[in-house]
């Protein structure tokens, strides 16, 4: 590393590593592959957490499908499997849903969290550059 | 003052509507078993058992778990504002350092 370089530009480096990147698209070092999938499907992004709210909203629906059904037999054997196939499915989506929703919002914040720590972690490599340099002299 | 500007935040609101889903579950619940206890035939009850009891159920759920979403999502917001002041001192320390060593040369 060019020290004396970057030391050179550590104002500007500070602005630089200061500003906001894409905001949902993690960053990448320049030697990482880039992903293959598009922004909006990526690991953080907010599509996640509506198609969570999505999933969450069939197993109502699905839930509401389940209670017609089952209110229009008359016999119990005949209203078990509306019970089953459309209820209980409806809560194990509603289920789903929510653990999508939660997982899409912790990558949400991992994201945030890292680009802080990246942040600190670049401005410090800055700094250790400057005290090498003027300690060597 | 300080109570109106609270009700404006978002937090709030989302915890209120979620506060009002839980308890709409919860009376829910209730009709369901005075649904389920009105009747003497299983196939008049199933009805109510689903409609009140798996769906109370689920809004329940959810209303709990979105709750617990968004309280962890504030303390995550008040950590990264705790953590955007540690990087706004490293920052300038770093500019500090690099104008005392501009200085430093000119000199």
């Amino acid at each position: 590393m060019d020290t004396a370089t970057s030391a050179d530009r550590s104002d500007e480096f500070s602005l630089a590593a200061l500003q906001p990147n894409d905001g949902d698209a993690a960053p990448h070092s320049p030697g990482e592959a880039r992903p293959r999938w598009p922004a909006w499907l990526r690991l953080g992004a907010p599509t996640w957490i509506w198609a969570g709210v999505a999933v969450a909203a069939a197993g109502f629906i699905l839930i509401a499908i389940a209670w017609g059904d089952v209110a229009g037999e008359s016999l119990v054997y005949r209203q078990l499997p509306y019970l089953v196939s459309a209820g209980l499915s409806g809560i194990g989506l509603v289920l789903v849903g929510l653990t999508i929703i939660n997982v899409g919002t912790r990558q949400r914040d991992a994201i945030d969290r890292d680009r802080q720590i990246g942040q600190v972690a670049a401005i410090l490599e800055e700094l250790r550059a400057i005290l090498d340099e003027e300690w060597r002299r | 003052m300080a109570t109106m500007s609270r009700f404006r935040d978002p937090f709030v609101h989302a915890v209120v509507a979620l506060v009002v889903l839980a308890a709409a579950a919860v009376i829910t619940l209730a009709l369901g078993w005075r649904g389920v206890a009105g009747h003497s035939s299983e196939y008049d009850e199933l009805p109510f058992f689903i409609s009140a009891g798996l769906g109370a159920l689920a809004m329940l759920g959810f209303a709990a778990a979105l709750l617990s979403v968004q309280c962890r999502r504030r303390e995550e917001a008040r950590y990264r504002a705790q953590f955007d002041a540690v990087v706004q001192a490293a920052a300038a320390i770093l500019t500090a350092v690099a104008e005392r060593r501009q200085a430093g040369r000119e000199t």
